[in-house]
């Protein structure tokens, strides 16, 4: 592995963590999007070498290695579709929570939560008042 | 035809996923679609499960011969695993129709079977495959997959536990893939067998190491082993119970089992456990998972969420028989994985039907339904008992299993914590029955509730039934645990 | 200037792509790389011009689930069909060493119809997701 491949994806793997620690969602998916770009780096490095196609080679000749280039191609596609995926729970989730915070996403959450829990209580205080167990259309 | 089994197993899932898009105008045909994937799968495990007696069974992918193309293998340490996977598809696929009609809007259940079919499709193939990228592919479709299922659950809180899941799976997804670019960098091969053939002669080289400890790594992210646990509760217990049934039962099973796989049949069982304190770390993880996760199960308030946290401590369990490395340890853990799918699926199934009927499965809202809903409780009662290791359940056969295990390599602290997280497990499981039984019902409730479908009962109970089964004659899934630990140690079989 | 060039860009993009995969099998090149060139092009013209700009733009946009469908099943079916001949899935017909028909560069064999569902879904699954993101983000400014 060359050392730069080997700073590459070390750089990038570090920014990817960095920016998982943020509390803004967009920001959580760069770094994803920086992580596994650095998985591909490292697919790459890992066996990288220059040379004729595989395909049909003379004895002698310098063969470059084709595997790397479809085990690159494989791992884009997979982080495609995980950042697809990532995009849309965070679209999502901002359209249901309306912000893209950490904070104000457990805030809003946990505010749901008690306004359900008040709902439940107001239930069960009518039900109480209402020993029939008829209920208010 | 019966020549392409291996291949079968994978590609008839495959093939309904794009299926169940097509027809999603047709719900009912959908969910046809996935029994169906299911159905073959389980068809093909069977009978490729009758033939591993002879030996491995090796597939070439395309006719390209094993080492430059894709292999499947099939062989004993293989074979439970994909029964376990598929007879859970199976009774997720009876049990899906009426949760998933009640829990997903319309629009959306065709998308479920979808990403079922995918999910089915992945966990089979990373069983079957012999190549370690081709694992890394389904390793990623599988979790894309439960991905997208988590986030379909009936609560707001499902995205995040979904996203949660998502950024840490991806992150030790690339764990493994920088683990396996390592091992191909020193080695310059993908295929298991030549791998390991390869790392015979790499005796103390410094990439092998790193590759281990990546591989290793990502694996137990997906295994959910103790520290790397975090993203497990809120996913299954926010997850469509159809959904929770399934992937509770399979999905972190499927991650044992390659861990299995990477460790002794790639790797090297004298290289992670000899060379590299693979074992002691495993251990360790695993007497804490046990602690840990049966003491926060007490704490929750949420029956799915208990569930999910005594996955924690019971993965603790599996992981724990398996780090040993002894022939006994190893085939304590895969019968731990048999018994413990079967249980926990029909725990999760239990819940869900729980909340079909009452619309959360909070434990306050249980309050006293014992009465009213005795297949469900008894259900839950039945396999709570094997959670806790009562005997004759099958919980008790393998929890012996492991303590024997334990007892022979002198496991002490590790027994002592096995002990300990089933006195825990005593207390969770009776929290649920004590809510059921010994609290007086709610006032409000109504008299003529919805009756649970017949279909979901039945699936709930088959699984208990099985569970009953396992714990009274453990022959069959012992056998088949021994015959996968032997062919993992290499001292019979492969 | 950007929105000429994104109305404009799509149709040298095809060519390159149809370029791509007919030298595939010699040179740098396959039914996915074909297709990202091509999906890039798309971008930018959803970038540029908005949803509803790039698809009055583009009509051909709108086919974009069809696309990705039949691409798929294109792609299944090419993997699929040795099965019926009892070969391993995947399997090429015809097979290693035996004579293949070809114009130019363009070797006509079933792992061509992989590419081009491979190409066909990249573009179809890109666009769709291009479309929703864009939609609703102009959804939500409204």
């Amino acid at each position: 592995m060359i050392l730069a491949f080997a700073v590459a994806a070390a750089v990038l793997f570090g920014s990817g963590a960095y920016l998982l620690l943020k509390q803004d969602l967009i920001r959580m998916v760069a770094g994803i999007i920086l992580i596994s770009q650095s998985g591909v780096v490292t697919i790459i490095a890992a066996s990288l070498s220059r040379g004729r196609a595989a395909i049909d080679v003379a004895p002698g000749e310098r063969v470059s290695d084709p595997l790397p280039q479809a085990l690159a191609l494989t791992a884009l596609v997979i982080g495609l579709a995980t950042v697809a995926l990532l995009l849309a729970l965070v679209h999502r989730a901002i359209v249901v929570f309306r912000t893209a915070e950490q904070d104000e996403l457990a805030a809003t959450e946990a505010e749901h939560e008690a306004g359900l829990e008040r709902r439940r209580q107001a239930d069960r205080e009518e039900i109480e008042s209402d020993p029939d167990g008829e209920r208010a259309p | 035809m019966t020549a392409h089994l291996p291949a079968l197993q994978v590609l008839v899932p495959l093939g309904c996923a794009p299926l169940c898009l097509l027809l999603r105008r047709f719900r009912t045909v959908t969910w046809l679609v996935f029994l169906l994937a299911a159905l073959s799968s389980l068809a093909c495990a069977v009978l490729l499960a009758t033939r591993v007696d002879d030996g491995p069974l090796h597939y070439e992918m395309g006719g390209w011969p094993a080492p430059y193309g894709i292999e499947f293998v099939v062989a004993g340490f293989n074979t439970p695993v994909l029964l376990v996977v598929s007879v859970v598809a199976v009774v997720a696929a009876v049990y899906a129709r009426r949760s998933v009609g009640d829990e997903v809007d319309d629009r959306r259940a065709p998308l479920v079977y979808t990403c079922l079919c995918l999910t089915l499709t992945g966990l089979l193939g990373l069983t079957v495959t012999g190549d370690v990228f081709n694992a890394f592919v389904f390793l990623e479709i599988s979790s894309l997959s439960t991905y997208a299922l988590i986030a379909m659950g009936r609560r707001r809180r499902a995205l995040l536990a979904s996203f949660r899941y998502l950024v840490i799976g991806t992150v030790g997804a690339t764990f493994v893939l920088i683990g396996i670019g390592f091992a191909y960098a020193v080695t310059g091969t993908l295929n298991m067998a030549d791998l390991a053939d390869r790392l015979t002669d790499l005796d103390g080289n410094r990439a092998l190491y790193a590759a281990v400890v990546f591989v290793f790594v990502g694996l137990a992210v997906k295994m959910a082993v103790f520290p790397l646990h975090a993203w497990l509760p809120a996913a299954y217990g926010e997850a469509p119970s159809a959904v929770s049934t399934f992937l509770a039962a399979a999905s972190t099973k499927v991650a044992i089992y390659v861990f299995c796989r990477f460790a002794f049949t790639v790797f090297g069982a004298g290289l992670v456990f000899t060379t590299m304190p693979v074992g002691e770390v495993g251990l360790l993880l695993a007497a804490l998972a046990m602690l840990v996760g049966s003491a926060a199960a007490c704490f929750q308030r949420d029956l799915k969420y208990l569930l999910a946290w005594s996955s924690v401590a019971q993965i603790g369990y599996i992981v724990a028989g398996i780090s040993l490395a002894t022939a006994a340890g190893v085939s304590a853990g895969y019968l731990h994985v048999i018994n413990h799918a079967v249980i926990k699926g029909a725990l999760f199934g239990a819940a869900g039907l729980l909340v079909l009927r009452l619309g959360s499965a909070r434990l306050d809202d249980l309050a006293g339904l014992g009465r009213r809903m005795p297949w469900t409780f008894a259900a839950i009662v039945v396999t709570g008992l094997g959670l806790v290791g009562v005997p004759p359940t099958a919980g008790f056969a393998s929890k012996w299993a492991l303590v024997s295990a334990l007892l022979d390599a002198g496991a002490w602290p590790v027994l002592v914590a096995v002990l300990a997280s089933s006195l825990l497990a005593l207390v969770y499981v009776g929290r649920i029955v004590e809510a059921a039984w010994f609290r007086d019902p709610p006032a409000d409730l109504p008299a003529d509730q919805p009756r649970a479908p017949v279909s979901m009962v039945a699936a709930v109970w088959a699984l208990v039934l099985l569970s009953v089964y396992f714990g009274i004659d453990a022959s069959l899934p012992g056998g088949l645990a021994d015959a996968a630990a032997a062919a993992l140690l290499g001292t019979g079989g492969a | 200037m950007v929105r000429v060039i994104a109305r404009l860009l799509p149709g040298p993009s095809l060519m390159f792509a149809a370029g791509l995969i007919a030298k595939g099998y010699a040179e740098v090149g396959d039914g996915f790389a074909a297709g990202v060139i091509v999906a890039l092009a798309v971008a930018l013209a959803y970038v540029a011009l908005g949803a509803a700009g790039a698809e009055a733009a583009l009509p051909a946009l709108r086919h974009a689930p069809k696309a990705a469908v039949g691409g798929l099943l294109l792609a299944l079916a090419s993997g699929f069909f040795p099965l019926l001949l009892g070969d391993p899935p995947v399997t090429h017909r015809p097979g290693p060493g035996e004579h293949v028909t070809t114009i130019g560069t363009l070797e006509l064999f079933t792992p061509l119809l992989f590419d081009l569902g491979v190409f066909l879904l990249v573009i179809g699954v890109l666009t769709v997701l291009l479309h929703h993101l864009a939609r609703s983000r102009e959804e939500a400014a409204r």
